[in-house]
C-alpha cells in the first residue's frame, strides 16, 4: 500500500514538474544553448531533465515559432544551437507575468 | 565508436522519414556531448564500456525515436467514441442477422445436430470477425485521411440542444390492441380455422369452402409460441406503462421468433389449398382452382414478406433502443 501511495506521489509531482519546463526552458534561452548545455544548465538551478523530454520539447517550441535554431561546427563536430525567436522574446514576460499570478493565486489556496 | 554507430542506425531506422537526417544528427552530438562530459567527469578516455553506459542512460532507439514523434493513433480520442457506437450497431445487427439465418437453416433441415449448431457459431463468429475488421479498417483510413484534429472547442448554441424524451413510455391503447389481437388469433386459429375460407353464391345458395393446406396446420403450434410471447410482452408493457430493458430483450426474442417464422412461412409449402373439394363446391374447373390458389398463395406471401420487413425494422429499432438506454447508463 505505501509503494503504491509513494508511487502516487511520485507520479503528482512528475505532472507538476513537467508544467514548469516549458516555461523553465524558454527562461534559460535568451541567450543561445545547445541541447546538452541546457540541461546541464538547468540541472545546476536543480531542474532535472531528461534529454528524451528535453529534445522534443526543443523541436515543439522551434515548431510553435517560440525558438529558432541553426547547425554550427565546433571543434569536432555540430552542434544544434536554439535562442529565443523574436515571437518567443515578446510571449516570454507575458508567461512570466501568468505564471506569478499563478504562484500567488496558489499562494492564497495554500496557506 | 562502432557501438553508436550501430545505435543511430537502429535510432535512423524509426525515425520518420522527412526528419531522419536532422534528428539523427543532433541525437548523435547529444550523445557524444555526454560521453565527452562523463569521460571528462571520470578522467578516463571513451571506451565501449561508457558508451553503452551512456545509451543505457538514453534508452532503446525505438524509445528515443518515438519521443521526437507525435502520438499516433490507428483510431484517435476524437473518432474512438463513434467508432464504439458503429461497432456496435454493426456487432448486434451482425449478430442477429446470423442467428436469423442459423435458425431457419436449422429449421428447415428439420433435425438439430450437433455438427449444424457447430457450423452456426462457427459462422456467427466468423461474420462478427469480419465485421470488426472492416469497421476498424474504415475508421483507420477516416484517421489517416484526416489532418491533426487540435482539440479547438466547436461552437454550439445551448438552445439547440435535443428535447428530453420521455422515459420509454407507453400508450396503454397499443399494448391493449396487441392483447386483443393476438388472443383473437390464437382462439380463431386453434379453434376455429375451419371458418377461414372462402364463400360464394353458388347455385341459389351461400356456400363456404376452408381453404387452409394441412402444411399450415403444421406452423401453428410455432405461430401460437410467437403469439403468447407477444402476449406476455403486452401484458407486461401494460402493467409497467413503459418499456424496460427486460421487456426490450423479451420484444427482441419475440421478433426473432417472428423473423424465422415468417421466413419458413414465406419460403415454405404453400398454405392455401382449394382442392378439389373446393372447385367441386364452386364449380370451378381444376385450371380455374389451380391459377386462383397461385394467386392466393402469392398475395399471403407478399403479406408475410412484408410482415417479416416490418419485424425486422422492429427488431433493429429494439437493438437501438437497448443501445442507446446502456450508453445512457454509463454517461450517468
Amino acid at each position: 500500500m505505501e509503494n503504491t501511495s509513494q508511487q502516487l506521489l511520485e507520479n503528482v509531482i512528475l505532472e507538476l514538474r513537467r508544467g514548469v519546463i516549458v516555461l523553465a526552458v524558454l527562461s534559460q534561452l535568451e541567450k543561445e544553448q545547445y541541447g546538452y548545455s541546457l540541461i546541464k544548465l538547468l540541472s545546476d538551478q536543480g531542474l532535472e531533465i531528461d534529454q528524451g523530454t528535453l529534445y522534443p520539447l526543443l523541436r515543439r517550441l522551434e515548431t510553435q515559432g517560440l525558438l529558432s535554431s541553426d547547425w554550427r561546427v565546433e571543434g569536432a563536430r555540430p552542434r544544434r544551437y536554439y535562442v529565443l525567436s523574436p515571437e518567443g522574446k515578446k510571449i516570454l514576460p507575458r508567461i512570466k507575468t501568468e505564471w506569478n499570478s499563478l504562484v500567488k493565486m496558489l499562494g492564497q489556496m495554500l496557506a | 565508436m562502432e557501438l553508436l554507430d550501430r545505435y543511430m542506425l537502429e535510432v535512423r531506422n524509426h525515425l520518420p522519414r522527412k526528419m531522419k537526417a536532422d534528428l539523427e544528427a543532433e541525437i548523435r552530438s547529444l550523445i557524444e556531448d555526454n560521453l565527452e562530459d562523463r569521460s571528462q567527469a571520470v578522467g578516463r578516455e571513451i571506451d565501449e564500456d561508457m558508451v553503452v553506459e551512456v545509451l543505457q542512460t538514453f534508452g532503446s532507439p525505438e524509445k528515443v525515436a518515438a519521443s521526437y514523434q507525435p502520438e499516433k493513433y490507428l483510431i484517435g480520442p476524437h473518432l474512438y467514441p463513434a467508432f464504439i457506437l458503429t461497432l456496435r450497431i454493426v456487432l448486434i445487427v451482425i449478430a442477429v442477422l446470423t442467428m436469423i439465418g442459423i435458425g431457419i437453416n436449422l429449421a428447415q433441415s428439420g433435425s438439430t445436430t450437433w455438427q449444424s449448431l457447430l457450423e452456426g457459431v462457427t459462422g456467427l463468429y466468423s461474420a462478427l470477425l469480419h465485421a470488426l475488421g472492416i469497421v476498424v479498417f474504415i475508421f483507420a483510413i477516416i484517421q489517416w485521411a484526416q489532418p491533426n484534429q487540435s482539440e479547438k472547442p466547436k461552437s454550439w448554441n445551448p438552445r439547440q440542444l435535443k428535447d428530453v424524451t420521455p422515459p420509454d413510455v407507453v400508450r396503454p391503447a397499443e399494448p391493449i390492441f396487441e392483447i386483443v389481437f393476438s388472443i383473437i388469433a390464437l382462439v380463431f386459429l386453434n379453434f376455429y380455422s375451419h371458418m377461414i375460407g372462402m364463400i360464394s353464391y353458388s347455385g341459389g345458395q351461400w356456400v363456404f369452402a376452408p381453404v387452409l393446406s394441412q402444411e399450415f396446420f403444421r406452423y401453428l403450434p410455432w405461430i401460437n409460441l410467437v403469439l403468447l410471447v407477444k402476449l406476455v410482452e403486452s401484458f407486461i408493457l401494460l402493467r409497467q406503462g413503459k418499456w424496460q430493458t427486460a421487456t426490450r430483450w423479451l420484444s427482441a426474442a419475440g421478433s426473432i421468433l417472428s423473423i424465422i417464422l415468417l421466413y419458413s412461412l414465406l419460403t415454405g409449402p404453400a398454405l392455401i389449398a382449394l382442392g378439389a373439394e373446393t372447385s367441386t363446391i364452386f364449380g370451378w374447373s381444376a385450371n380455374a382452382a389451380a391459377d386462383l390458389e397461385g394467386v392466393l398463395n402469392g398475395l399471403l406471401r407478399v403479406g408475410l414478406g412484408i410482415a417479416l420487413l416490418f419485424e425486422g425494422y422492429s427488431l433493429i429499432m429494439t437493438g437501438y433502443h437497448l443501445l442507446k438506454r446502456k450508453q445512457l447508463k454509463f454517461e450517468i
